[in-house]
């Protein structure tokens, strides 16, 4: 049978026809929300902003939660009312056809709400000043929500179609998502103390001082760290990460259960026996499976609190299952549906989870890290992968001498945390090593912005040629142009020092230079300048310069055009807004223009004022501008 | 024509709703289903129009298998008792979904049917009354111009006169499009007057069917009196489905099957001889009765 047989255009018309309201609403909010919180961030932020995926995503995350519920409910919710089926499943149409024509037209109007979305972002990143959203970012945004939305769609459409009851679906929409990763997450639970053992067999990791005090020390060697569980969830549950980040393994899973959450929703709904509608879970043992299933968390609860010898604990979580095995059977049933049965149920099969859970703590083996096995630890942002520094840092990591750090550390595809002790001098070689890193990666290809300025062909070729062999060296007052790239989901920086290139350091002073003239008039000026020497004497004075600069605005503005400016070891910013500036390469040559605009000026009422102005601060000790 | 072999369907693996039901409908014509209350009259009609899987058995409509046939559901349409609309839907958003989803769809017939009724085509159906809501849906179900028309309580909640003005356009669907028409009553006395066929489910099979002009010329009340004592056994010859006896007055119920009672009676020179006609309800009454049943128990 072929796809167009199977989509009926028409029925998803009317479909989408009859719902118009609903959908136009749900589906609205997250774009109009969207379009808020960048006109917010434009008015707020008044110097360049670069949004990460985290800033773009949050309003379309929490849409992860209701927009594809409300859309499966939308297209399947037909299957709640007895009358609806009878309506719907009447008329001209086979089984097939209503699952996909409804499974289709869902993603199609996903594809178009993330559409909308995407051309905001592209929009605003492409007309704001201050706001930084490269192309990238919107593309690593429009993928995975779109997969997570439509993961999302299908899960919910099949939580539908195996129950004929809104609130049923809710708690199997829950279950689908929430019951696998809940039991993998389980023995990290249960896992309550976190002593293992490192263990290291070559000379270049052995710890310089260690305790050893449960095994015969041999390789083993005592050291704290917890194992975290995989937190490559699906996008619904990411929300259990401390961010919302890009996650290339959460997209794959989402794409695979996708097509078998799809495959079985087609299955059942095909399968489906129409007459289930308006209960919840009609066989009595389906009612006491799912309910099983859904005190696994309760019964966790009960396990902690006794564990944890807290009389009142237990009470509270035993008191919490109970009221949850009544609230269950109302909600499923609405009435209290066979009470001493039911909650005999509830007490087995707790009891049968406590059982359980004993039985994993008693068989549990001590756990050990083989350093040898350790792919990465990463800190502060600095990710260390060279097998050395890796054994460097556990070697030294028994010393307590200098400053502690909390670490990850990756090893078999699994992760643990720790905190560990580092050495200054292991830390400055790992961060020459990681500077490297970043410059010897550098395409400015891939360069999303520097320092403001257009990236032209000339620009970029400059900066290329620059950065050819140099390290990153993150001093601010050395810093010629800031560049971020937008690579592998999140941003790079790289800073280029001045002197470095005296092409490329006259590029950035006349662009600079150029743009901040044409907005000089009635701007109040405010400087900085840079080089130990540097000084302006009294005219250092806001007031005082702004009122040579203003007065002899047509001369200033002809110095620094024809001035053949460049860098020198002294140098001044002349900022005309927060984010326009003049740089003035040579001081002392400034110093003399500025001069001469005194000499023009100093028998002015306005200019003696200024200066008596400025003297009385002086002897008032108030001298605060720069 | 519509054959059904042996269906089944039951709801909770225990009672059977449907249980072996056999029965064909032949095509043009109208056929009522009566039955009390869960007798499966409903069920019957959602598993034509595969709404419900049935557990087992088939259904045929012109040789072909009905299930979730796209196509033959194209010539198929189906009112239930319980009538749904979309929310916010008036009656030319109903007829513009069927519309999208019927080829043959009538729109002119909605217009032209809506404005003799006085339907206002553009209020929302939620605001007008059961009947009017009725109305929607017949409207709707007749403009498709569907060869077969399925009705459960068709004439629900209809006055007496829109119930006449929709039983002459069942009439016309019958003459002009060659529908035919299944429809579901309580009400015997309502299907006596259109229907063509009747069958009585009764426990999740047809217990009794037959045609109406069948049923109503071939029964008879007969009152008589004979100058001579007589009995039960006077009347050999003739079939007597039911026989009472006041004073000297006897009633019979009598089947026909073929011959000519009148004769027979004639012969036995009657002081009175009336022949009453039987509303259809007696007919069952009567049959029921002969086939060892309480009609009371079935209707």
């Amino acid at each position: 049978m072929s796809l167009t047989k199977l989509f009926n255009f028409k029925y998803f018309k009317e479909n989408v026809r009859k719902s118009k309201s609903l959908l136009a609403f749900f589906l609205g909010c997250v774009p109009l929300f969207n379009i808020l919180a960048l006109v917010i961030a434009m008015i707020s932020n008044k110097e360049i902003t670069f949004l990460t995926f985290n800033n773009i995503s949050l309003i379309t995350f929490l849409g992860l939660y209701i927009l594809p519920v409300v859309l499966a409910v939308s297209l399947f919710g037909f299957l709640f009312k007895r009358k609806s089926v009878d309506f719907v499943m009447s008329k001209p149409l086979s089984r097939k056809t209503i699952y996909f024509t409804n499974i289709l037209g869902g993603i199609i109007i996903l594809v178009i709400f993330m559409f909308i979305n995407f051309m905001i972002y592209t929009l605003f990143g492409l007309f704001s000043d201050i706001l930084i959203i490269p192309f990238a970012l919107i593309i690593d945004y429009f993928v995975y929500f779109l997969i997570s939305y439509i993961f999302m769609f299908l899960v919910s459409t099949l939580a539908i179609t195996l129950v004929g009851n809104f609130i049923s679906s809710i708690v199997i929409i829950l279950l689908v998502l929430c019951l696998v990763p809940f039991l993998r997450t389980l023995p990290f639970i249960l896992d309550l103390d976190n002593n293992g053992y490192i263990y290291c067999s070559k000379e270049e990791c052995k710890p310089t001082h260690y305790n050893c005090n449960a095994k015969d020390c041999g390789d083993y060697y005592n050291f704290t760290y917890t194992e975290l569980p995989n937190l490559n969830e699906v996008a619904p549950l990411s929300i259990l990460n401390s961010n919302i980040a890009y996650n290339e393994d959460a997209l794959i899973k989402m794409v695979v259960l996708s097509f078998i959450y799809a495959f079985i929703g087609f299955y059942t709904f095909i399968h489906r026996k129409m007459e289930n509608n308006e209960t919840n879970f009609k066989s009595e043992k389906v009612h006491y499976f799912v309910k099983c299933l859904t005190i696994v968390p309760f019964s966790l609860l009960v396990y902690i609190t006794i564990l944890e010898q807290t009389t009142v604990g237990v009470i509270i979580s035993l008191a919490l299952l109970f009221i949850y095995s009544i609230v269950y059977d109302l909600v499923t049933r609405k009435e209290i549906y066979k009470f001493l049965k039911s909650t005999f149920v509830t007490l087995a099969i707790l009891g049968i989870y406590l059982g359980g859970y004993a039985l994993y703590d008693n068989h549990k083996n001590t756990s050990y890290l083989d350093a040898s096995k350790i792919d990465k630890i990463s800190f502060n942002g600095v990710e260390v992968t060279d097998k050395n520094l890796i054994y460097k840092l556990i070697k030294e990591s028994f010393l307590y001498e200098d400053d502690g750090y909390s670490i990850k550390i990756e090893a078999k595809n699994k992760v643990y945390t720790s905190y560990i002790n580092i050495k200054s001098a292991t830390l400055e070689e790992i961060k020459t090593v990681y500077n490297q890193k970043v410059v010897k990666a550098f395409d400015i290809n891939k360069v999303n912005y520097a320092e403001g300025i257009p990236l032209t062909k000339e620009y970029k070729k400059l900066i290329n040629e620059t950065v050819k062999d140099k390290f990153d060296s993150n001093d601010n007052s050395q810093t010629l142009i800031t560049s971020y790239s937008y690579k592998n989901h999140h941003y790079e920086r790289l800073t280029i020092e001045k002197g470095l290139n005296q092409k490329l350091d006259n590029y950035v002073l006349n662009y600079y230079n150029k743009n901040a003239l044409k907005l000089l008039e009635n701007k109040e000026l405010y400087f900085s300048y840079y080089g130990s020497n540097a000084t302006l004497n009294d005219l250092q004075n806001k007031n005082l310069l702004n009122y040579l600069i203003t007065e002899n605005l047509a001369s200033f503005k002809n110095y620094i055009s024809k001035s053949n400016n460049e860098y020198k070891e002294q140098y001044i910013n002349l900022y005309v807004d927060g984010y326009n500036k003049i740089i003035i390469g040579d001081t002392s040559k400034f110093i003399q223009e500025l001069k001469e605009y005194e000499l023009k000026v100093k028998d002015t009422d306005t200019y003696k004022e200024i200066l008596k102005q400025y003297q009385e601060s002086i002897s008032a000790g108030d001298i605060y501008e720069y | 024509m519509i054959e059904i072999k042996s269906l089944s369907k039951c709801f909770d693996k225990k009672k059977f709703v449907l249980e072996n039901l056999n029965c064909t409908i032949t095509n043009n014509a109208i056929y009522g289903l009566v039955g009390a209350n869960g007798a499966g009259k409903s069920t019957l009609l959602r598993l034509i129009n595969s709404i419900y899987t049935a557990d087992s058995g088939t259904i045929f409509i012109d040789g072909k298998d009905v299930y979730d046939n796209e196509e033959l559901k194209k010539e198929m349409v189906f009112i239930p008792d319980d009538l749904f609309f979309y929310p916010g839907y008036s009656l030319m958003d109903m007829a513009l979904y069927y519309e999208a989803l019927y080829p043959k769809f009538d729109m002119n017939y909605v217009l032209k049917v809506a404005g003799k009724l006085k339907l206002d085509t553009n209020a929302k159906i939620s605001s007008f009354s059961k009947g009017m809501k009725r109305q929607c849906a017949l409207i709707c179900a007749l403009a498709t111009r569907a060869k077969y028309l399925f009705f459960d309580e068709t004439f629900d909640g209809l006055d007496p006169v829109v119930r006449k003005y929709f039983k002459s356009l069942l009439a016309d669907a019958i003459s002009k499009d060659e529908a035919t028409i299944i429809m579901t009553s309580h009400n015997l006395r309502e299907l006596e007057d259109i229907c063509d066929n009747l069958g009585l489910l009764y426990k999740g099979k047809i217990l009794f069917e037959s045609d109406i002009d069948t049923l109503k010329t071939n029964m008879f009340k007969v009152q008589i009196s004979l100058k001579n004592d007589f009995n039960k056994e006077t009347f050999k010859g003739i079939k007597i489905l039911s026989y009472k006896k006041v004073g000297s007055v006897a009633t019979l119920i009598i089947d026909e099957n073929g011959k000519d009672s009148r004769k027979i009676l004639e012969g036995l020179k009657p002081i009175i001889l009336d022949y009453l006609p039987l509303t259809l309800e007696e007919v069952f009454i009567y049959q029921m009765e002969a086939l060892g049943y309480e009609f009371n128990e079935i209707v």
